[in-house]
């Protein structure tokens, strides 16, 4: 260090090094919050888990935990068809808007809808739910029948809540992929849709993967939206019209009156839930390292 | 010059970026860079400070009373007119239902719970805790205002609830299916539900699977105004103009039945503390069970125990 | 090529970019019904009293001085630690070190606590903050719990902002005597800031919109938070308890529109910020 610094380089090299160790430290802030839920939340729900047992508690169909029957069976049903439905509906709009918009989209159009994205998800999840229960339930309800509260109400509201995510992540995914690629295929004579299709979705194939994930774990994870549109009722659903609870809603409706073994088996189901996530979480990080 | 070479790994192809600009920050306050990460750190620790120092509770004593949600409105209301006659007092009323509330002052966090149910005796978290009967409340029995039903026996409304009656025409209705809902698993009122209505004798009936649950007598009560299939019950302080209470077995529920033990669906609501409560606990317990506030319970629709 | 393939090709495309045109209209309609019934249903009780006034009748009346107080407090905290500590992460992961486990340890913490729902962050939250250390309901324990669950957006954003500084500059500041920690102060930093920004307010909309986290953590108290340790009752519960418990969907509209507000508001002014620092 030359101009104005007396200090010597040994100084300015110790002084380095405390920088980086600080930042080592804080660097560890994440993991030292993941240690610590996973073992708040894993030491009060494990032992519950393994008193029930992992088969009866995984895949037991009986939830009345006042009356010591802890199976969350339907729970987990209930997450994996609410999550496919919305992905369902949800991830074909959001790509092919996403394609459109940075694709083909004049700057006009552009100017306008990538504000009006980033601002849906400024909006609080509650006001959503609140809008699927006046909204979409009555609709259901009228339309196809049941009450309205069901797979396919709540699968219908997470569709919505997660096009601001989705969209936004994918079209930054596929602005990334380089003009010269497009370039190539028009130059190869490729329609603009086969450019699209061929080269620029291969190519930004990793960033939609992540879109999509952080899609699914939108709606996974939502739980008082959720809680206001799906019923809730404790049953495998056999039809897109049936009410179902999925795991997160489960805890939250019932943490507040929760006591004892109650109170453990919800924070079982938290553990659950937990290694789901982990589990596609993982498999996310293998597909797109495989790339 | 140690770090010189150590440079970090090339990424991303700027192409208009204001090199010059930053150069020449880089040069003209070289001197002023190595307490800048002590910066970020500082604005950190400045936060943790801050916290630690808003440690000392500012603005005057506080009264922390948690619990149920079913006794929650009327209790803010109660300690709205409490707080009139103790302007130096803040007391905040929490929900979160009646385990949280009963943990809270178990930990201390709370002054006061309140519960809608039964303190259990075997669980060590709630055995020997101070209680004290706060008011009776009716469990109402509600459907939509457009619903043709206006009385039910008991056991007409076990069929129900149990999923064995399937249209509202074998109770009377019109043929129509019934879509049943009720409060969560572990909730005060669901389980005097099933003690008042649900046994029969000894013998329980489970209520329907496919029963809608709701976690709040609120929301209970706003599906059932938005569905004319929809039968739901709710505490009698969460009825409005908007949904229609049955009568059971002939009585409707009212201040007059409730108070008179005509009606049949009734349960009490409690405020529970660690030991007897002193000092402002106990002057807002004095309140809760005083005449402003067996007015206050009334117009919410519930029944004061001391008059 | 064959006329006929190509044709086929051309009818394709056609077909395709229509078809994309179509569902980003539909998309976009929606999204700006949505904007607009939340406006529709809230528009008509905004007013200046809304904002100064205390909630009356458990907020059928009256407005919501407190609310907006402790959503000020709870979000504005909750990015005073989340900001530094995410930053500073990204920092040591982009500048500090090269792959390797490590980095590999502390991204895959990063990501699975992005993909923990927040009730979890709720139920941990509750345990730790409120009963383990004794902090209550308060507006401190939601803003250290929140402040969990944005760390790896705030994280995530700040690294992908950092990675895009061209390597070239860096080069520049090293050439000219720069030590590692003035280069990325004075040039990564100032460069990478607009992306940051953008994940600081992504995070603030998550910590604001957030109610199942903050209800077992802040409580639902009405009462006018006075210190950091009182609890309180951002306006994503409020609009849920006037919702839910139906007590007045006029209040409950025109608080969901003074959040969504509030963020944009947020929003334009650290663009505003960032462009005069940019001019200047």
């Amino acid at each position: 260090m030359s101009s104005s610094s007396p200090m010597a380089v040994d100084d300015l090299r110790r002084r380095e090094e405390r920088i980086r160790l600080a930042l080592l430290c804080l660097a560890f802030s994440s993991v030292l919050v993941l240690a610590l839920i996973i073992l708040f939340v894993f030491r009060e729900g494990v032992p519950q888990i393994l008193k029930t047992g992992i088969p009866a508690f995984l895949a037991g169909s009986r939830w009345a935990p006042t009356k010591g029957a802890f199976g969350i069976f339907p729970m987990i049903v209930g997450t994996v068809q609410v999550t496919l439905g919305a992905l369902l509906i949800g991830v074909p709009l959001s790509l092919l808007s996403a394609i459109c918009l940075s694709e083909f989209a004049s700057r006009r159009v552009r100017t306008v809808m990538k504000p009006l994205i980033e601002l849906l998800s400024a909006i609080p999840s509650v006001v959503f739910g609140f809008i699927g229960v006046t909204v979409i339930v009555p609709l259901v309800r009228e339309t196809l029948g049941g009450s309205g509260f069901s797979v396919l109400s709540a699968a219908l509201m997470l569709s919505v809540m997660i096009l601001p995510t989705v969209t936004s992540i994918a079209y930054d995914a596929l602005r990334a992929v380089p003009a010269s690629y497009r370039e190539g295929a028009l130059a190869l004579g490729a329609t603009p849709w086969q450019t699209v299709t061929r080269v620029v979705v291969p190519a930004a194939r990793s960033g939609l993967v992540t879109a999509v994930i952080l899609g699914m774990g939108r709606a996974m994870g939502e739980t008082m939206a959720v809680i206001m549109v799906a019923g809730n009722a404790v049953v495998v659903p056999t039809s897109p019209l049936h009410p179902c609870r999925t795991l997160t809603s489960n805890i939250a409706l019932e943490m507040a009156y929760a006591a004892g073994a109650h109170q453990k088996a919800l924070f079982a189901t938290g553990v659950v839930l937990f290694v789901m996530i982990f589990c596609l979480n993982s498999l996310a990080t293998f597909i797109v390292r495989r790339r | 010059m140690a770090h010189g070479l150590d440079l970090p790994r090339g990424r991303g192809s700027g192409t208009n970026a204001p090199v010059k600009t930053f150069a020449a920050e880089a040069r003209n306050r070289p001197e002023r860079s190595a307490g800048l990460f002590a910066r970020l750190g500082l604005v950190l620790l400045a936060g943790i400070c801050l916290a630690g120092l808003a440690g000392c509770r500012s603005g005057g004593r506080a009264l922390i009373v948690a619990g149920s949600t079913s006794v929650q409105p009327v209790m803010e209301k109660i300690a709205g007119a409490f707080r009139k006659t103790r302007p130096d007092l803040r007391v905040d009323i929490e929900g979160g239902g009646s385990s949280a509330g009963l943990m809270a002052i178990r930990t201390k966090t709370a002054a006061l719970a309140m519960s809608s149910r039964e303190l259990k005796q075997n669980d060590p978290q709630e055995a020997g805790l101070w209680r004290q009967i706060l008011a009776l409340d009716a469990i109402a029995i509600i459907v939509h205002p457009d619903n043709p039903v206006a009385s039910l026996s008991l056991s007409q409304i076990r069929g129900l609830f149990a999923g064995s009656v399937k249209s509202w025409k074998e109770v009377g209705g019109a043929d129509r299916p019934v879509h049943i809902l009720v409060r969560e698993e572990g909730s005060g009122t669901r389980s005097a539900f099933e003690e008042l209505v649900m046994k029969d004798g000894k013998a329980e009936t489970p209520i329907d699977d496919y029963a809608l649950v709701q976690d709040s007598s609120g929301g209970v009560r706003e599906v059932v105004r938005g569905d004319r299939d929809a039968v739901g019950f709710v505490s009698m302080g969460a009825l409005n103009p908007h949904v229609k209470a049955i009568a059971v077995d002939g009585t409707p529920p009212t201040f007059e039945t409730v108070r008179g033990k005509r009606y049949r669906l009734v349960r009490p609501f409690f405020l529970a503390a660690l030991q007897p409560p002193a000092g402002d606990a106990a002057d807002l317990v004095r309140f809760s069970l005083g005449s402003e506030a067996a007015r206050i319970l009334q117009t919410e629709g519930l029944v004061g125990v001391f008059e | 090529m064959d006329p006929a393939v190509r044709t086929r090709n051309e009818r394709i495309n056609r077909l395709g970019i229509g078809l994309s045109y179509l569902v980003t209209a539909a998309v976009g309609l929606l999204l700006a019904a949505i904007v607009g019934y939340l406006l529709w249903n809230g528009w008509p009780r905004l007013s200046a009293a809304f904002f100064l006034h205390h909630p009356e009748d458990l907020g059928r009346g009256g407005g919501i001085l407190p609310v907006i107080l402790s959503t000020v407090l709870l979000g504005g905290l909750s990015l005073l630690i989340a900001v530094p500590l995410g930053v500073c992460t990204a920092v040591y992961l982009t500048e500090y070190t090269t792959e390797g486990r490590l980095t590999t340890a502390i991204r895959f913490g990063a990501e699975c606590l992005a993909g923990i729902p927040s009730i979890i962050f709720g139920l941990f939250g509750f345990i730790l903050f409120v009963v383990t250390l004794g902090m209550g309901w308060s507006i401190l324990a939601g803003a250290l719990t929140l402040a969990c669950m944005v760390l790896p957006t705030i994280i995530r954003t700040a690294e992908e902002a950092i990675k895009a500084v061209p390597a070239g500059l860096r080069d520049v500041g090293y050439s000219l005597g720069a030590t590692k920690s003035q280069v990325v102060w004075h040039i990564v930093l100032p460069e990478a800031r607009p992306g940051i920004m953008t994940g600081i307010i992504l995070a603030l909309g998550r910590a604001l919109g957030e109610t199942a986290c903050v209800i077992f953590t802040t409580g639902v108290s009405l009462e006018t938070p006075m210190s950091l340790l009182d609890p309180g009752r951002p306006m994503a519960v409020h609009f849920y308890i006037l919702a839910r418990e139906g007590l007045s969907m006029e209040m409950a509209y025109t608080t969901a529109l003074t959040l969504v507000g509030l963020i944009l508001l947020v929003n334009v002014g650290a663009a505003w910020l960032l462009a005069r620092k940019r001019s200047s």
